[in-house]
């Protein structure tokens, strides 16, 4: 009887060896809380490191990004309709330059909300499992790892406490630094109403805006469905 | 050529064409040629100038319409239809007409130029600076004294037909404020300055929107239809359609609430169901905004939550408004977004967006009657838009070159295949290491940019000419090279109206 116990005891233990790690899931979108994250990002190669800190917010129908390196920014908003409109912000100049969902249509943007309010999209996810819990700056979070991408998530933020990846001999390095309920947010996004707002599809009619001339390699415009 | 003269010519090639398109065993023989030739020839015999004046103009303008465009647009089209024999032998509605030109399109200062002069010299028959609107070429850009802007102001023929007692209107897919529509109405030193939040702070110009509203020749514009809604509504106003944001306008004004103030028996609309439930018998003046800026694209239009209008649908409403004037009307009807999907790169919505035109111009064809009523469909610039390579006949438009005979895609010096269709420059361009192996590549999708030669975030326009097709009163008088300004002249005369004054 006792080798029966053993034996069985043995079988379920190997059993749990050999069952894989949770796969990362994100809760329902309409359910993400709403939040102010600041970040810091590092990007290692054998030429140096570049480091830079940002600053991210997040509501049910807006994402808001501000790059405090160049003191520029990208909102994101979904209607009720699910489409999305995409806004590039340049504090410094106080401009913006307006994507209608019709405009990211037309220049083959296809944006993923769910990417968007979590900093992860699904082929980075799909190959992510779960090996370890830790806290980060006072929170719960879970440690996910795949063969080219290690994540710690906040799990009742959802949202990445790091996200680490080698791409192209750099190794890239997104660190939360810290992290507060929206409604405590130290960072407010309001701006002032003296910004100048530019539609996408205008800016062919611009040629001769210095402005427009200065950030033409910093908009969105580009070729591929993903971006 | 009078009216039952000209709906001869066209229902003939009508019939050629629904022929052509039913019968599949049609074979392009030498005989089949030779006897197409005889009836065009017998056709262009029987035109007959129409000297007569007209009672009404309509002017339609692809914005950004190059011949590239139209040669696209139609086989485009074509080969959506059944029975076709390729695609390439249709012809757009605009096609059809008699009577065509080419038009010179720079500018008072630019060999490539934007809208704004374009469709000033269009709509005054007088050139100016880039980015300006119904002004004279010795306006500096940007000026913002209101006396010096007035001093230098070209009579738009939009203005004159008021004064004649005409009833007027605009019609166009881009904001009602945007270059093209403005020039008909506003006279500004920046295009740019659409409502009053544009406005430099020491600038006592009035913005275009207001223009447009505080227009007082005549009994103003009897129609208004487009994009463009946060130009007329203050920051204090909710967007009706999309409520989380706001009217654009920093002064206070309601201009929709102006309009309708101002004009008796007027409308304000901003969505299809307002648009539909408009009574033109009834309605004497009708402001219709139906995006906060630019009107989606006819690909994209069915999917807008608020609904809109199409081009179609704008132009005749407007037409059965504007009729109702025993005097006769002047109407400017703009497809403005097949510029924005060239300037994105975009062919499929560039196309689809002349095909509409092409099918606004057909609606108003069938309408109007040809001895009274000149239509004219140009464009006011071009792009840089090609069709090249050696692609077999109905080989698809959107797609990869395959030559006659060839069972695999034309490759390029690197064994890659690649599109008929492309961009000397804009966002297409896909890097400058090898071109990306485009064999998988659905290339007809609606969002895929065909590939530029120049990286640019923004496409641009083109400098050579564009064409100006017309049927109708002094229709006659569009033939060979032109200056863009010409058109003016010919609408001018057509509705017997002495050149700027």
């Amino acid at each position: 009887m006792l080798k029966i116990m053993l034996w069985i005891a043995l079988l379920l233990l190997s059993a749990c060896a050999q069952q894989p790690g949770k796969p990362l899931q994100i809760q329902a979108l309409e359910q993400l809380p709403a939040l102010a994250a600041e970040f810091e990002t590092i990007v290692e190669s054998d030429g140096g490191q570049q480091r830079y800190q940002w600053r991210f917010w997040r509501t049910a129908k807006r994402v808001e990004t501000h790059n405090l390196q160049d003191n520029t920014g990208e909102i994101w908003t979904k209607s009720a309709d699910g489409k999305i409109a995409y806004e590039r912000v340049f504090h410094d100049q106080q401009q913006v330059i307006e994507y209608t969902p019709g405009d990211l249509n037309a220049i083959g943007s296809v944006p993923d909300w769910s990417a968007i309010a979590t900093l992860l999209n699904q082929p980075m996810i799909a190959g992510l499992v779960e090996d370890d819990h830790e806290q980060v700056l006072g929170r719960p979070a879970s440690h996910y790892q795949s063969n080219t991408l290690e994540v710690t998530w906040l799990d009742r933020e959802q949202l990445p406490a790091l996200i680490k990846r080698n791409d192209h001999g750099h190794t890239i390095t997104t660190r939360v630094i810290g992290i507060y309920p929206l409604a405590e947010s130290p960072w407010s996004y309001q701006r002032s109403t003296n910004y100048r707002y530019t539609d996408f599809a205008d800016i062919g009619d611009k040629e001769s805006d210095p402005f427009i001339q200065s950030i033409q390699h910093k908009i969105k415009g580009a070729h591929n469905h993903s971006d | 050529m009078d009216h039952k003269q000209f709906k001869v010519i066209v229902l003939a090639s009508l019939f050629i064409a629904a022929s052509t398109a039913q019968a599949d065993n049609i074979v392009e023989t030498p005989d089949f040629w030779l006897e197409s030739g005889k009836r065009n020839i017998k056709a262009a015999e029987q035109l007959k100038p129409n000297n007569t004046y007209a009672k009404n103009v309509i002017l339609f303008v692809g914005d950004g319409m190059g011949i590239s465009t139209i040669t696209a647009a139609r086989i485009f089209e074509g080969q959506s239809k059944p029975n076709n024999r390729g695609g390439e032998e249709n012809s757009l509605s605009f096609e059809q007409l008699p009577y065509l030109a080419l038009s010179k399109t720079y500018s008072a200062n630019q060999q490539t130029p934007d809208s704004a002069p374009t469709m000033s010299a269009i709509i005054t028959g007088v050139k100016t600076n880039d980015g300006e609107l119904s002004v004279s070429a010795k306006l500096p850009r940007e000026e913002k004294n209101a006396d010096v802007v007035n001093a230098n102001k070209v009579k738009t023929l939009l203005e004159q037909a008021e004064e004649k007692g005409l009833s007027t209107g605009v019609v166009s897919t881009a904001r009602v404020t945007h270059a093209t529509p403005g020039a008909c109405y506003a006279h500004t030193s920046e295009r740019d300055w659409e409502s009053d939040a544009q406005l430099p702070a020491d600038a006592n110009v009035k913005d275009i929107a207001r223009q447009l509203v505080e227009f007082n020749i005549g009994n103003g514009l009897e129609v208004a239809l487009g994009g463009g809604r946060s130009m007329f509504l203050p920051t204090t106003v909710a967007d009706p359609e999309d409520t989380d944001k706001t009217g654009g306008r920093k002064d206070g004004l309601d201009l929709t609430k102006q309009w309708l103030n101002k004009y008796p028996k007027s409308a304000y609309v901003y969505n299809k169901a307002g648009f539909d439930a408009i009574d033109a018998k009834k309605t004497e003046h009708l402001l219709g905004l139906f995006e906060r800026s630019h009107m989606e694209y006819e690909h994209d239009r069915l999917s807008d939550a608020g609904g809109e209008p199409s081009l179609t649908e704008m132009t005749t409403k407007a037409i059965d408004i504007l009729s109702k004037n025993k005097k006769g009307y002047f109407l400017m009807v703009e497809a403005g977004r097949i510029d924005h999907a060239h300037h994105a790169g975009n062919a499929y919505r560039a196309l689809s967006e002349t095909v509409e035109l092409s099918n606004a111009v057909r609606k108003a064809l069938e309408k109007t009657n040809a001895k009274d009523t000149l239509i004219i469909v140009t464009a006011d610039h071009s792009h840089t838009f090609t069709i090249a390579g050696y692609p077999q006949r109905g080989n698809p438009i959107l797609g990869l070159v395959k030559q006659p005979g060839e069972a695999n895609f034309a490759k390029d010096k690197n064994g890659l295949p690649y599109t008929t269709l492309g961009y000397a420059n804009g966002p297409g361009y896909r890097g400058s290491n090898v071109r990306p192996d485009l064999s998988s590549t659905d290339t007809a999708h609606p969002d895929f940019l065909q590939e530029a030669a120049i990286p640019l975030g923004s496409e641009t326009h083109g400098a050579e000419d564009v064409a100006i097709f017309a049927s109708g009163p002094q229709a006659y008088l569009f033939h060979g090279i032109q200056e863009e300004s010409y058109i003016y002249q010919v609408m001018a005369k057509a509705l017997k109206l002495k050149p700027g004054q």
